[in-house]
């Protein structure tokens, strides 16, 4: 019997447990690490929208950054462009228009860090910059060693 | 035409274009001199500057249209003689690249190499 259990009718049970099962599902968010970021320089928006324009879609390309195994330090960044949607996994920045995707694995490495288009005379190229989970870097700034 | 002396660095067709862009960019400058610094964990690295005048004992060598000075340092020449200047240029990255005969070893990044 409902009543026997305090509920009215069998509409306002469900109801109750719904609130129940809602409030259960938003305690981890609520209990959560504070949400990860990545910086966007301004060159390196530039350089995405110089892309775009140099592009028939005029859209700019969306920036893949990739932290993956190897390079002198053990770790190292990639870089890819991408003109389709992020993968279900993936965790997106956005600033003034452009994107940068980062996937589940390679983002507790890029917390913090800023993502930059540095131009020398004799290079140009995107770089993650001032990695606050880096230790030690390789000189050129292509692979790290992460604090553990 | 005299017979030629073999350059000491060979400056591809992209290369000297890229060139020619840096200089317009900063035309107070007679060329841009390649030297090399001691860095990277393969222990060289090259180093392009603007260059403001040609330094004693400095090999100059043209692109070959003739109109961009490359002024070699006298401290590199021996590490770079044979090597060819080359410039990549895609989307992700824009960048000279030494193809280096007399190179032993290379970063994995290709930012410093041994010889």
């Amino acid at each position: 019997r409902l009543d026997g259990l305090g509920w009215r009718s069998l509409g306002a049970r469900n109801q109750s447990l719904d609130a129940g099962r809602r409030w259960l599902h938003a305690l981890p968010e609520a209990n959560a690490a504070p949400p990860q970021r990545l910086h966007i320089s301004d060159k390196c928006v530039q350089r995405l929208k110089q892309l775009g324009d140099a592009s028939r879609s005029r859209q700019p390309p969306a920036l893949r950054v990739i932290v993956d195994s190897g390079g002198c330090s053990g770790f190292q960044y990639r870089f890819a462009l991408e003109h389709d949607e992020p993968h279900e996994d993936d965790k997106v920045f956005e600033r003034d228009g452009v994107r940068l995707f980062v996937d589940a694995i390679s983002l507790p490495f890029l917390d913090g860090a800023t993502v930059d288009y540095e131009e020398e005379m004799i290079r140009a190229a995107f770089k993650v910059e001032s990695n606050p989970n880096s230790e030690a870097g390789c000189s050129c700034g292509s692979s790290f060693a992460p604090k553990m | 035409m005299a017979a030629a002396q073999k350059a000491a660095l060979e400056i591809t067709a992209a290369a000297a274009r890229r060139l020619q862009r840096l200089m317009q960019t900063n035309p107070s400058s007679i060329g841009v001199r390649l030297s090399l610094k001691q860095r990277g964990c393969n222990g060289l690295s090259y180093t392009l500057t603007y260059a403001t005048e040609r330094r004693k004992f400095e090999e100059e060598v043209l692109t070959p249209d003739g109109t961009v000075r490359v002024l070699i340092d006298p401290r590199a020449m021996l590490h770079v003689v044979g090597t060819q200047m080359d410039f990549v240029d895609n989307e992700l990255v824009s960048e000279f690249v030494f193809n280096n005969p007399n190179e032993k070893g290379r970063c994995g990044c290709g930012e410093s190499f041994s010889v």
